[in-house]
């Protein structure tokens, strides 16, 4: 019933002869999935995303898109595999390329080889969505680290991919950024993308997920709901992740003032809200 | 100081001769506490090229044509070097200036400061032209050396005079250019008037990645200046050493980050940004070209006047 966009199979990828950087690797992405990728440093995040979006070329195995394989050795392919997955990286500084914002974000579409015209329109189109339709003339050094951000989020949206993936994308930002972040993410899931979203930000992935991938030292270690990951203690001791605040909370909240065992609470308000209700408020 | 001095003792031997001798003099000294109060106020400021780009962000005649403004400044810049005429030449500093913190509203004092520079180059040449060496004194201001002298005459007081002056000229239309156009429209005019792709794609890269370099630099040197890095000369040497051999393979690194970025995008061995059609405004045209026409006239009939 879910509309399979990416899916690889037993894909292995080493940087150099000997040691994996990513092994065994097996995963379906459907439309409208909202998906955070945990694990620490060096544990193949990274590796993962730029295999997503054949920067990368598997070792072994496939890799499928739409239920088409794709080979990322014909030309062809690996464009339509670029075109359809977006890679947000983790320093702007690395993407940004143009001088002003507004060739910065059409480089995407003028390399897909689209009219002059379609590329405008789709330019605007994504300025519209980021809310930088009034920087288009402005060079990008002059910018701030959450404008840089969503110029680069611009940038691949004017490409109109189906799955897009965000490097960290809340490392360079401060909390005024973050929470301009959540709300393009949650703009973009109602559109019916498949998101994305590597981070360290374990209180971010509970909020926002729906499915979490756990990678430790360059495999898939777990691909499950955020509430079956966090109540896996050795999973979450192997891969040197923490409990969410809030899962602790709503433990607390379980042990001690009556909270319902089945019921996960994503914010403080869900909390207040079920209180209220409980009060006759 | 040095520059100071220079200027001064060139100002000196130009007009040796041409003015009453109490008021070279004073001019002089005049011209040489100046430049020492302006250097003094102004300071010396790293990273000018920088703050252009700054100001040419701030600039009035910034949405004006691009294509208008490199013409008009290119061509005036060619008048002013043909007409080898001080008058004409003049007319075009003066005029140039005018439009560029008037018009450009750009800050008259930032102006001056950036002037200096071309300035030093041209009075350094000029002092070459200024003398001559002759057996005998033959000119207005003789040094003797050995057995020659160093002479200033008046032929070569005026071939240094109008140098100066077509000099001064040709920079200051350029600087007309750039400090009213982004480097980017700058970029985009070239491509226009289908100038080599790979000096243009170079250009945009060099332009964009410039300020990356820089501020990792700067980052860099404060690091290192925190932990005393440069407190005297020899370590300050070998900081610098290690800087800037880190900035190499920093440079190295990062530019195969943003290729893994441009592949990301597509990239596909040819980099095209997206340009807008802007047409040319008449009244842009119009004012051009009657500047240039004017400046023409001038320089016919100063022909007419000297055949």
């Amino acid at each position: 019933m879910n509309d399979v966009l990416l899916a690889m199979d037993k894909v292995d990828y080493s940087y150099d002869e000997g040691g994996f950087a990513l092994s065994g690797l097996s995963l379906e992405i459907c439309k409208g999935q909202r998906i955070a990728v945990l694990g620490n440093n060096g544990a193949g995040k990274s590796t993962f995303f730029l295999l997503c979006n054949g920067i990368l070329k598997p070792d072994k195995g496939a890799l499928f898109y739409g239920g088409k394989t794709i080979d990322p050795r014909k030309k062809q392919d690996l464009l339509r595999l670029r075109q359809l997955v977006g890679i947000i990286f983790q320093d702007a500084d690395h993407q940004i390329i143009g001088s002003t914002v507004e060739s910065e974000v059409s480089f995407g579409p003028m390399n897909l080889k689209l009219p002059a015209e379609k590329v405008a329109q789709r330019v605007d189109q994504a300025l519209q969505a980021m809310g930088l339709a009034e920087y288009r003339h402005r060079p990008p050094h002059y910018l701030s680290g959450g404008e840089k951000k969503r110029v680069t989020i611009a940038d691949i949206l004017a490409m109109e991919p189906e799955v897009l993936l965000f490097d960290e994308p809340t490392a360079f930002l401060d909390p005024a950024g973050v929470r301009t972040l959540e709300s393009l993410l949650a703009e973009l899931y109602r559109q019916e993308r498949a998101l994305l979203v590597s981070t360290h930000d374990i209180d971010f992935a509970w909020r926002w997920a729906q499915r979490i991938l756990v990678f430790h030292a360059g495999r898939l270690v777990a691909d499950n709901t955020p509430e079956q990951i966090f109540a896996d203690g050795p999973l979450l001791e192997q891969a040197g992740l923490r409990r969410p605040y809030l899962y602790d909370f709503t433990l607390s909240l379980q042990a001690h003032c009556g909270w319902p065992p089945d019921i996960w609470p994503k914010t403080t308000a869900e909390i207040e809200a079920y209180y209220k209700n409980k009060a006759g408020l | 100081m040095i520059i100071s001095c220079l200027f001064s003792l060139a100002f000196y031997c130009l007009f040796y001769g041409k003015l009453p001798s109490p008021l070279l003099f004073s001019g002089a000294v005049l011209l040489l506490a100046g430049s020492l109060l302006f250097r003094h106020k102004n300071g010396h400021k790293h990273g000018g090229f920088l703050s252009i780009d700054v100001q040419v962000q701030k600039s009035r005649l910034k949405s004006w044509h691009p294509g208008i403004k490199a013409c008009f400044a290119v061509a005036s810049a060619l008048i002013c070097i043909a007409a080898d005429s001080i008058t004409l030449s003049l007319f075009v500093i003066g005029s140039m200036m005018l439009f560029t913190i008037y018009g450009g509203k750009t800050p008259a004092h930032y102006y001056f400061a950036l002037l200096t520079a071309p300035l030093t180059f041209i009075i350094l040449g000029v002092v070459a032209i200024l003398f001559e060496i002759s057996p005998a004194p033959l000119g207005l201001l003789d040094i003797a050396i050995g057995g020659s002298y160093l002479s200033v005459t008046y032929r070569s007081q005026q071939a240094a005079l109008s140098l100066i002056c077509r000099a001064f000229g040709a920079v200051s239309c350029l600087y007309l250019l750039s400090l009213s156009t982004p480097m980017h429209q700058i970029i985009g005019f070239l491509r226009k008037i289908k100038a080599p792709a790979l000096i243009v794609e170079l250009m945009y890269l060099i332009y964009r990645y410039i300020f990356l370099l820089l501020a990792t630099q700067q980052q860099m040197a404060r690091a290192a200046e925190a932990r005393l890095g440069y407190r005297d000369w020899r370590i300050s040497l070998r900081t610098m050493a290690s800087s800037s051999l880190n900035l190499l393979f920093l440079s190295f690194r990062r530019s195969s980050d943003c290729f893994t970025a441009m592949e990301a995008r597509c990239y596909d061995g040819e980099i095209a940004f997206l340009e807008r059609k802007n047409g040319l405004r008449k009244t842009e045209v119009l004012a051009a070209a009657a500047y240039l026409l004017l400046l023409l006239g001038f320089w016919y009939g100063a022909r007419r006047l000297q055949g």
